[in-house]
């Protein structure tokens, strides 16, 4: 029930968003670019308001305690463009399987065994024999 | 670092074996020592080389530029794989690394319409060792304007493959001659449609460049865009569109097939491989065009390691190998050297420049 | 013909080889079968012609079926062409264990592949002219009735609908195809070509279920999880090959049905395996089919796709799709030109290539899909939480390979996160996918019918085949209309009926 509240608010706002901005888009003669987005952007709303109207049930208690976690692993991820790009692809794919297991709570063991996995994969296969830069 | 991955495969052998099995189910397990070992012996090969590298760089940094290329190169294609720029990259390395003696890497950049690719090649390190083909859109305006990346970020290197355009019609289409369809044109504008490539594409300016040179506007001959020279062509053939503008190469099949016909091409001189086609300077159409592809540096690359490059590159489109592939494939090599090739890209950017004013066209 | 030197030793191994190679990436998502094929060809060009094309075909075949591996191992696509049933072939694998489930991926490529190998052998010029009707305006229907039962398939329906259009707007991003305008881009160059839809694949179905089960905290192992398969059943050979094929041949109708329909959309240039997989899926879908059954329409569709793109690109010089257009260079570089030339010029070739697709579907499929679910086997085995992290880390390097661009990481976290709330809100991914699928397709075929009749909107009904599927769109409308509405007056009655007694 909240998250399809939740939901159907962004795809409102999402679907308003296009309408609004399609309308500065440039105009040949007949519909060109604006056709499109306008069209979906206007069913969007139609959809999100009926369900905003009428959400379904909920279907069970979710018990959501991982919140900080997920907001850690998020953090890695945005940071992974810049970790790729400076420390290289095997690192940052390793650094990746680490922190998801920290996060996890897994031995200590398995998590340097994981890492060490993707490190040789990303640096062996995809570094070297496939000549991904990174 | 040897003895480290030695360790981990030999501590963890279990874990190793599930992930492997399908590789070496066939072989049985006797084989992992061999490929640890060579493993092993590349990393070893690799410290040695680095060391080596290093070692020597402390001693005579200031010359540097004279023993360039001294490690390996990346060549940047800022297209897909299995695209002609990609597919020139990879027959072309090989040659390369025999006349440079270093190993070439070619790595695809993609996304962004090439954007990506082409800024990775401008903003790249310019000492030599990260190139790239740069191709067509760098002189392309509305390209230009959208994706703020211009033709003089670029230090050319050679020109390498002219791809020209040419003009197909179906094999039932009522013009025998560029000259009937042209007369046609005049006197229908508007009637017939074009295609060949998305709006603003490269044959799109093949076709306005067309225009221009017979004093057509651009809506004489409205342009349909499609996905690429592939759809196109198959509007072609369903009568979606009446003429087609795409390179000589990629329509080839389709005309030996029988089922299209080349009415022009836009290039200089007749094209060996279809004698009989016209040119239009031949019938005083004063306009070529043709998708380039060209090796590049990043700007403020040394002049001398553009000449080393040059050079090699100039050597390697000569290569039999090469050159046998490059005839397959219907993709024309054309080597200028970086002075040439400088003069062509002013010159094209131009060319397209007094298109889009004459044409008074907005993007 | 000189049949038995076709099967040389050489080009068996060479076979064998290739198809494993291209099982690999098949399987691994963001390394495609079209990355496969062009890293393989610096070695085609140094084999010889009939090794090399024997080599090849194996290659995209097992890349196609392996990409199924993906979502049966970690419900993540291995390729674009298994995303339309990834969730379905992952809760078959979940109920019957991987074995049934990659034998069922397995033998539904073999024989759906056999079928369009079938159709290739009969109808390559014939069918090729049939191709030849397709212009915008046919495309534009046939991708509608893609849409049109994308939207309707899908469960629950507004949540649907939300998922699928949410799909079609994120694939407006970047060059409109009418003016060559970037929507969306907000002056990002990275955008202007458009989201990489397997950075997005990855996204929506890797990265997004380990957040979730980083949200669900969940560190207790055993427990009903998203990803363990329940209990893996001995790999008997049994599961793997006899109970598929036993199912294949009750549901015979069906599984031809999708066969030729997956040829017939597969040799339809610039449509493709992915493309035929979906409709045919959710045709299965609509009929409310079992999981197994949308996960064999879908399986024997892609494959046969595969074989029905090489109908055009041998008998016009026409690819089907990028991999045949690949193909096709290749060919031109080994001196051979397609077209109908090639059948009088070079036919040992196209009888070769007739037997490699026959071979590879009934030899290599079954045995490289068998070793293929052992390894699933054993891989499910590991403990959930490294599992977890390894879907992290190979969802970050396939999305980075794709296009080797950092800047798509930000997408794969976005993707992730859309993926997360989808997730929590129960809202069907796949439809998402759909969108982003068909979306870019239906807007270039309306943009291109329109200009070339300046909004004509009567010039989508005068072309015969498009008429006829106009048509077939409007009865499939008012046919699920009817359905549906009975459905509900259905349930009304029962209603009524509780509420009197």
């Amino acid at each position: 029930m909240l998250w399809d509240r939740i939901l159907a608010l962004v795809s409102l706002i999402l679907g308003g968003l296009s309408l609004a901005l399609s309308t500065t888009f440039p105009r040949g003669q007949g519909p060109g670019p604006e056709l499109f987005p306008s069209i979906l952007g206007m069913t969007l709303v139609m959809f999100s308001v009926i369900l905003l109207l009428n959400p379904s049930p909920d279907r069970h208690e979710e018990n959501s305690k991982g919140w900080l976690s997920l907001a850690l692993v998020l953090v890695f991820f945005a940071l992974s463009p810049t970790l790729v790009t400076h420390l290289g692809l095997a690192v940052a794919a390793a650094l990746g399987a680490a922190s998801v297991s920290l996060l996890l709570k897994e031995p200590l063991a398995r998590l340097l065994v994981t890492s060490l996995i993707v490190w040789l994969l990303g640096q062996y296969i995809f570094v070297r024999w496939l000549g991904i830069p990174g | 670092m040897v003895r480290k991955a030695k360790r981990v495969s030999n501590g963890h052998t279990p874990k190793r074996k599930k992930v492997r099995v399908n590789h070496e189910k066939a072989k049985g397990e006797t084989v992992s020592p061999v490929r640890v070992g060579n493993e092993a012996l590349a990393v070893r090969r690799q410290v040695l080389r680095w060391l080596g590298w290093t070692a020597a760089t402390l001693v005579a940094s200031p010359g540097l530029a004279q023993r360039y290329p001294s490690r390996p190169i990346t060549l940047i294609v800022p297209w897909a794989p299995g695209g002609s720029t990609d597919l020139t990259a990879r027959a072309l390395a090989p040659a390369l690394e025999q006349i440079l003696r270093v190993p070439v890497n070619v790595v695809n950049r993609t996304g962004g319409g090439g954007a990506v690719g082409h800024a990775a090649i401008a903003q790249a390190r310019p000492d030599g060792y990260t190139i790239g083909i740069i191709t067509l859109e760098v002189v392309l305006p509305p390209w230009v304007s959208q994706t703020k990346i211009t033709a003089d970020m670029f230090a050319p290197i050679s020109l390498l493959v002219l791809n020209p355009v040419s003009v197909v019609v179906r094999k039932d289409a009522p013009w025998r001659t560029i000259q009937e369809f042209i007369e046609d044109l005049k006197r229908n504008p508007g009637k017939y449609k074009a295609s060949g490539t998305a709006r603003w594409g490269s044959y799109d300016f093949a076709r306005l460049g067309f225009l221009r040179a017979l004093g057509l506007r651009d809506e004489s001959l409205p342009w349909i865009p499609t996905q690429g020279a592939a759809a196109a062509l198959q509007e072609l053939l369903a009568g979606g569109i009446n003429v087609a503008f795409v390179a000589i190469g990629e329509a080839a099949s389709l005309v030996r097939a029988g089922e299209g016909r080349y009415l022009a091409f836009m290039t200089d001189t007749r094209f060996p491989a279809f004698p009989e086609v016209p040119t239009l300077k031949e019938i005083g159409i004063d306009w070529t065009f043709a998708s380039f592809l060209m090796a590049a540096a990043p700007k403020f690359t040394l002049p001398s390691v553009l000449e080393v490059l040059d050079k090699a590159f100039a050597q390697a489109v000569e290569n039999p190998d090469f050159v046998r592939f490059m005839q397959n494939a219907n993709l024309v090599i054309r080597h200028m050297d970086r002075k040439q090739s400088q003069a062509f890209l002013l010159e094209r950017s131009k060319a397209m420049e007094r298109i889009v004013q004459e044409l008074g066209l907005k993007f | 013909m000189n049949v038995m030197l076709v099967l040389t030793p050489e080009v068996f191994l060479a076979m064998f080889i290739a198809g494993l190679y291209g099982a690999i990436f098949g399987a691994i998502p963001g390394l495609t079968a079209t990355l496969a094929l062009s890293l393989f060809i610096p070695f085609a060009l140094f084999l010889p012609p009939e090794v090399g094309v024997a080599a090849i075909i194996s290659l995209v075949a097992m890349a196609i079926f392996a990409g199924d591996i993906g979502s049966v191992l970690v419900r993540i696509p291995g390729t674009p062409a298994s995303a339309a049933y990834t969730e379905e072939i992952n809760d078959v694998a979940k109920e019957k264990g991987p074995f049934f489930a990659l034998g069922l991926s397995a033998l539904g490529s073999a024989l759906g592949s056999l079928v369009g190998t079938g159709l290739l052998v009969v109808g390559s010029l014939g069918m090729a002219m049939l191709a030849r009707q397709f212009s915008s305006f046919e495309y534009f229907w046939l991708v509608l009735l893609g849409v049109t039962t994308g939207i309707l398939a899908s469960e629950p329906f507004v949540k649907g609908a939300i998922a699928f259009i949410l799909g079609m707007l994120l694939a407006t991003i970047g060059y409109d195809p009418a003016l060559g305008y970037p929507r969306f881009t907000f002056g990002n160059p990275n955008l202007l070509g458009g989201i990489n839809f397997i950075v997005a694949l990855i996204g929506l179905f890797g990265l997004s279920e380990v957040f979730y089960q980083l949200l669900r905290a969940k560190t207790d192992e055993g427990t009903t999880s998203n990803l363990r398969l329940g209990l893996v059943r001995g790999g008997s050979l049994r599961t793997f090959f006899l109970e598929p094929l036993l199912l294949i041949i009750r549901e015979k109708a069906l599984f031809l049905r999708s066969s030729i329909l997956g040829t017939f959309i597969g040799f339809l240039p610039g449509a493709g395996s992915d493309f035929a997989a979906w409709i045919v899926s959710n045709f299965a879908r609509l009929t409310k089919a079992p999981k197994e059954l949308v996960t064999l329409a879908g399986t024997s569709a892609n494959n046969a796709a595969v074989a029905g793109a090489w109908i055009p690109a041998l008998s016009l010089g026409i690819p089907g799709d990028t991999l045949t257009a690949i193909i096709l260079g290749l060919f031109l570089t080994l001196g051979i030109h397609p077209g109908p030339e090639l059948f009088s010029k070079n036919l040992s070739l196209v009888v070769e290539m007739y037997l490699i697709f026959f071979i590879s579907s009934v030899v290599l499929m079954p045995i490289i899909g068998y070793i293929a679910a052992k390894v699933v086997g054993l891989v499910l085995k590991l403990p959930k939480g490294m599992l977890l992290s390894f879907i992290a880390a190979i969802s970050l390097i396939g999305a980075y390979s794709i296009n080797n661009n950092p800047f798509d990481l930000y997408l794969l976290t976005a993707f992730g996160v859309l993926g997360l709330f989808f997730k929590l809100g129960n809202f069907p991914l796949g439809q998402t996918v759909l969108g982003l699928v068909l979306g870019p397709l239906l807007e270039q075929n309306l943009m291109m019918s329109m200009i070339k009749t300046h909004w004509n909107l009567f010039s989508l009904f005068e072309r015969p085949v498009a008429i006829f599927l106009a048509v077939a769109n409007l009865l499939l409308v008012l046919s699920l209309g009817w359905w549906k509405m009975k459905q509900v007056l259905k349930v009304r009655s029962l209603q009524s009926r509780t509420r009197r007694r």
